[in-house]
């Protein structure tokens, strides 16, 4: 595990580079794009698990901060949607080249889903890109997190305010122009187009990802990339939370990755 | 003000964030900042606290490393069998010892909040290197003072009973829960009230600056001399400071009460200086 720093200098980045461990390193190294500031702390655990996981199986791996966001550089009410995206590209160009890897694959998590599945629409080459537990609608998602919210902090004396315009959710700086960009985000629209396959992980089988599924499929009819689909009820509990902390599901992931 | 990650500590198992000042802005003889994990939150804090905290006191000239104990966020666990304490205290003198050897100054002043006081009070107790120790929600305990405005005021004031009801309705109504609310997976040391003013005399009289603070999230914690009342005569110490901000949460999750827990954290900062030290004394 080795600290990385990569980027301009007034917008530099922190990533965690695990090199492949054992003999035999895998020829497509795996970038993991975590989730948005609000849901960066719970699912720390599980990121740091699942990019050790995968070192173990031989993958060069990398795992970053976006801008404004973690170690990284920038405030937090910086950090927006689009320009993490274009820290996504930056990272998979760093992990290419520390790393020495041929090709590339993706894990992103939550929001980091939709910015790894951007990239890809954008360009960024990818064998597979494993979408879990997908923000699918970025106005569906926010609404949630004000919703979590607002039942986290009823207990409060002095509950922070977490209404739209109130310029904060979840314990963090969310300016309007932050919120109308996090809304726009469309997981469907920016469908990835990777070489091989895109790799559903998911917990519970919500609306949204069954219809993404049949739209992931319906491209896979036109030649477009193969689908897979992980579902680990089982192991979710009854919260996303549970799903975060279940081996399974990265076990699950590590095994999608390695069956080539 | 530049930051670089680095893996340090005598098994090489820690992994910490060292802010740096600009040249120009280094404070000769200011304490260098260490933050460790508040409960098992990683080295960035909740809501980001740490990462804002470290890169104000590296911009106003202090030297802060923010870093992982062992087996928390990005260290390794270290090998050998140690209490949580115990560990904490070897991991936080590994940290100064890393940060002198990064050209950073020789006194220190150790941050923590809630479980995280407890190591910083334990390493500033143990090791003359803390200068200056913060505790942010430390330990608390019920004093008559707080029994006093537990069966009066604080019965009578309209928040709190809003704030039962919505407790009894959320609990009627259900609904999942968060990760925060999970049981408690860990077990606080506390030292008996004797314990803690027994250790804070010596740390004053050490010359180690003590500021602790405490928030309206904290259930034992009721009214802002609560502190003065639970040590006694060391309240008036001229190295013992504190603070109470009733409307931020444990996690200073109001982006307003961060802001203000930062200022004040700064203000105190500054005023570490030996130059203004020597001044305040004098």
């Amino acid at each position: 595990m080795q600290p990385v720093s990569f980027g301009t200098s007034d917008r530099q980045l922190l990533g965690v580079y695990y090199p492949p461990e054992g003999d035999l390193a895998k020829d497509a190294a795996v970038l993991v794009c975590g989730p948005a500031p609000q849901e960066y702390m719970r699912t720390h655990w599980a990121v740091r698990k699942l990019a050790a996981l995968l070192a173990r199986r031989g993958f060069p791996v990398l795992r970053f901060d976006y801008f404004g966001t973690g170690d990284s550089a920038g405030e937090t009410e910086e950090g927006r949607p689009s320009l993490w995206v274009e820290d996504v590209k930056e990272a998979a160009r760093e992990l290419l080249d520390v790393s020495g890897a041929y090709a590339l694959s993706a894990v992103g998590l939550r929001l980091g889903a939709s910015l790894a599945a951007r990239a890809s629409a954008d360009g960024l080459a990818l064998e597979d890109l494993v979408l879990w537990e997908p923000v699918v609608s970025g106005g569906a998602y926010v609404d949630e997190l004000r919703a979590i919210g607002a039942r986290k902090y009823a207990e409060l004396l002095f509950p922070p305010d977490q209404s739209p315009g109130s310029g904060q959710l979840l314990g963090y700086a969310f300016p309007a122009e932050v919120e109308a960009e996090t809304r726009a985000v469309d997981l469907a629209s920016a469908c990835p187009r990777p070489g091989r396959r895109v790799v559903m992980a998911i917990s519970e089988e919500r609306p949204e990802y069954l219809a993404l599924r049949s739209r992931l499929e319906e491209e896979a009819g036109r030649g477009g990339a193969a689908v897979a689909w992980i579902h680990r009820a089982e192991e979710a509990g009854e919260s996303l939370d549970g799903a975060l902390l279940s081996n399974a599901i990265l076990t699950a992931i590590a095994d999608a990755l390695e069956s080539t | 003000m530049r930051e670089r990650a680095f893996t340090f500590g005598s098994h090489a198992n820690l992994f910490g964030v060292l802010a740096e000042p600009d040249p120009a802005d280094a404070v000769p003889g200011a304490p260098a900042v260490l933050l460790a994990n508040m409960g098992v939150n990683h080295r960035v804090g909740a809501n980001r606290l740490w990462v804002d905290l470290a890169r104000r006191l590296a911009r106003q000239g202090s030297y802060v490393l923010r870093f992982d104990l062992s087996g928390l966020g990005d260290s390794l666990p270290r090998p050998g069998a140690h209490g949580d304490l115990e560990r904490a205290v070897l991991d936080l003198g590994e940290a100064m010892d890393f940060v002198r050897a990064k050209g950073g100054p020789d006194t220190f002043a150790v941050m923590g909040l809630c479980s995280g006081a407890d190591s910083a009070h334990a390493v500033a107790v143990r090791d003359p290197r803390v200068r200056a120790v913060v505790y942010v929600d430390g330990f608390v305990w019920r004093t008559p003072g707080f029994w006093l405005r537990y069966w009066t005021t604080r019965k009578l004031e309209p928040s709190r009973w809003r704030r039962a009801m919505r407790r009894r309705a959320a609990r009627v109504l259900g609904g999942p829960r968060e990760a925060g609310e999970a049981p408690e997976i860990y077990q606080r040391e506390m030292p008996t009230p004797a314990e803690f003013q027994r250790d804070l005399r010596t740390l004053l009289e050490r010359g180690t600056s003590v500021l602790s603070i405490y928030t309206g999230g904290l259930m034992d914690y009721a009214y802002r001399s609560q502190i003065d009342e639970m040590v006694g005569g060391l309240a008036k110490h001229p190295l013992f400071a504190t603070d109470y901000f009733p409307r931020a949460d444990h996690l200073f999750a109001d982006i307003a009460e961060h802001e203000k827990l930062l200022a004040r954290l700064a203000a105190w900062m500054r005023e570490r200086a030996p130059a203004r030290l020597a001044e305040a004394s004098a």
